[in-house]
């Protein structure tokens, strides 16, 4: 099978190679023809939640024709911002539509071990797993990261509680707190006390060893709080590293 | 002449604003810990208590959506009713005619006016209007009587004075009363600040508030309170001035306490010590059954409706969800921004809904830019409003307007070079 990661660019920017060299470790390991589109932008998604209207829709076109070309079976990211925009925004807003179905990492890697039922060694450790919000609240995606997570043996997967979600009849998830990483785009003098206040006020009191969100710009928040809270004790882990960790 | 700000440096006096005051300031933090805290039990317990309050929502979103969408011809059918119930009324279409028409009202020479807690009045700025008029002006709920003599702005829609802890309000209030008031005793503060205001409301000429809802078939205000401070301002004085901004209007009564109801449950009041529904001045026949206005409470009822761009936004398909709000603060418990900074995340109203209230009505689309820009667009806020009022995507419109317009800040015209590389 062939796949596309969108957003290896993205993880670069951040810093986030070792997310990186997980996923595509990973992919080796599941056998996948694994292709990158060449010139891509960071975050061009970012143009449309920031407002940059003037040249979102080239780069959308242009990320369009590269897929077209590559003619992989499916787009993937780690990032929810381009599962979220390619399903509504641009073809309401551009008339463009890819020519294979965009997943999310997580959406891919459940429909994967569904198929192969990966034998994985235990990991028993308490992890903490953050619903994105354009995955989770935005696009209502939160089983397949939980199905996921189910394959590896021994990890407690905490997750965010809200005392009303069950009396509303939803999801917790869809009231997971947001470690704000899209100010980094805009204000991120702001954005950092958001984040080191996510930590303190969501992580903290929960005590895992780990912890993670399902988006890698999320994910990124989250790594960004711990850092600037001083956390040492919560190691940043995104889901991929454990799994590429486990994988026999 | 003044010369007019640039827009950088609109975002430099907002970013100062909003770090140095609200981010950097623990004991915000701390407070805005508490109220969360509280808001989520309360609100449980009212869930558990009245189930039926999560079917609320759907309707109340029904009611909103037909209401914006019939706004002029609901405007019409208020101002019939309230002429009929022997009332006042006018449709102001700005800020600054609102206050002059309430002025107008209040009349000369100077008085003493009570005053419930309004956001409407909030954005017309009309304490600051009437006080430079000479009046003397009090906010008689007691967080907003606490914004007035500290001088600040509410931090909250409901809760103006969230951001304080028992300390801090321990202290003030004992400075304005003279009084030792400890920290540990919050009835102590209370009965304080009544005392104070008793004797304001037992001498006041004019009573003000604002309304959480209007229904257009018989011109009714409905007020929800818990303080009884509306209770006074709307019976004591003479005269008794609302002004209301036009969303606030629904079609019936029906309608109207529907909205209320939705209001405070999410709100975060089990119920509501009182609700106030008013149609017009007092009156009796109770004398060979002749009307006569001016019996216990006021003789004469005003009511200003407020337009200030809201019948225009009204009929704009990608924006007129912002007058769906009923200000209920519902969101703000939940905003990742609002945590660390209350109110200090928007100009003249709060949170991310109120950056767009910003935008649209009280600031402009220049003023708005930074606080538009402030939120982490993580759609939470619509999860908790009750009526699904999707923030983030209006955010997200109106970021490209700003755009266009050069309002968006250095740093995102910068990703469009560095990251874009156009
Ligand atoms: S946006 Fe919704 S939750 Fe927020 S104040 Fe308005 S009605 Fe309440």
């Amino acid at each position: 099978m062939k796949v596309v990661l969108a957003g290896r660019v993205n993880l670069e920017h951040t810093g986030q190679e070792d997310v990186l060299e997980s996923i595509i470790s990973l992919m080796n390991k599941l056998g996948v023809d694994l292709a990158f589109i060449e010139n891509e932008v960071v975050c061009m998604e970012a143009s449309i939640n920031l407002g940059i209207s003037d040249v979102a829709e080239e780069l959308f076109r242009e990320f369009k024709e590269a897929v077209e070309e590559i003619k992989p079976d499916v787009v993937v990211s780690a990032y929810a911002a381009g599962v979220a925009k390619w399903k509504r925004d641009v073809p309401e807003r551009y008339g463009l539509k890819l020519p294979v179905p965009y997943l999310h990492l997580t959406e891919f890697l459940a429909d994967e071990f569904r198929k192969r039922k990966p034998n994985l060694k235990p990991f028993p450790h308490r992890y903490f797993l953050q619903h994105g919000c354009t995955l989770g609240r935005k696009l209502g995606k939160f089983q397949p990261a939980r199905e996921v997570l189910s394959h590896v043996p021994e990890l407690e997967v905490i997750e965010e509680d809200y005392p009303t979600a069950e009396l509303e009849g939803m999801d917790p998830a869809m009231f997971n707190s947001c470690p704000a990483a899209w100010l980094n785009f805009a204000q991120p003098e702001l954005g950092d006390y958001a984040k080191e206040n996510y930590v303190l006020d969501v992580l903290v009191p929960r005590k895992p060893e780990f912890a993670g969100s399902t988006c890698a710009n999320g994910h990124y928040g989250i790594r960004q709080g711990l850092e600037i809270a001083e956390i040492e004790d919560i190691k940043p882990l995104y889901f991929t590293q454990i799994l590429d960790q486990v994988w026999r | 002449m003044e010369k007019e700000k640039s827009i950088q440096e609109i975002y430099n006096e907002y970013l100062a604003e909003i770090i140095g005051d609200g981010a950097e300031n623990e004991t915000l933090r701390e407070a805005m810990r508490r109220a969360r805290a509280a808001y989520r039990s309360n609100l449980k317990k009212a869930l558990e208590t009245f189930p039926e309050s999560v079917e609320y929502k759907e309707k109340a979103r029904k009611i909103k959506e037909y209401s914006i969408d019939h706004l002029e011809e609901l405007i019409e059918r208020t101002m019939e009713a309230v002429r009929r119930n022997h009332g006042h009324v006018y449709l102001a279409k700005d800020a600054e005619e609102a206050n002059r028409i309430i002025a107008d009202i209040v009349g000369e020479p100077k008085k003493i006016i009570v005053k419930g807690k309004s956001l409407t009045t909030e954005e017309t700025e009309l304490r600051q209007y009437l006080q430079e008029k000479g009046h003397e002006v009090w906010e008689t709920d007691l967080g907003e009587f606490l914004v007035q003599v500290r001088n600040a702005r509410p931090m909250h829609m409901l809760a103006p004075s969230v951001d304080l802890t028992r300390e801090e309000a321990a202290k003030l209030i004992s400075e304005i009363t003279g009084k030792k008031l400890p920290p540990d005793k919050i009835e102590d503060m209370v009965a304080a600040v009544r005392e104070f205001l008793r004797e304001k409301f037992t001498s006041a000429h004019v009573g003000i508030a604002g309304a959480n809802a209007i229904s257009a078939d018989t011109g009714t205000l409905f007020i929800i309170e818990n303080e009884g401070n509306i209770k006074l301002t709307a019976s004591l004085p003479e005269k008794f001035v609302a002004l209301v901004g036009v969303e606030k209007i629904v079609p019936s009564l029906d309608d109207a306490f529907h909205m209320v109801k939705t209001t405070w449950r999410f709100a975060n009041y089990m119920v509501p010590s009182y609700v106030h529904m008013i149609s017009g001045p007092s009156k009796t026949g109770d004398i060979e059954k002749v009307t006569t206005y001016g019996a216990h409470g006021p003789k004469e009822f005003h009511l200003v409706l407020l337009d200030n761009g809201r019948i225009e936004l009204s009929k704009n398909p990608d924006f007129k969800e912002i007058l769906y709000c009923m200000k209920c603060g519902a969101c703000m418990y939940e905003c990742p921004i609002f945590w660390i900074a209350a109110g200090h995340f928007g100009v003249r109203y709060p949170g991310g809904i109120g950056a767009l209230w910003d935008a649209f009505i009280a600031k402009g689309f220049k003023e708005a830019a930074p606080a538009v820009y402030s939120c982490a667009i993580c759609d939470r806020c619509r999860v908790r409003c009750p009526l699904n009022i999707d923030t983030a995507r209006m955010i997200i419109k109106l970021r490209a307007i700003l755009y266009e317009k050069g309002y968006a800040p250095d740093i995102v015209k910068e990703v469009k070079t560095k990251l874009f590389k156009r």
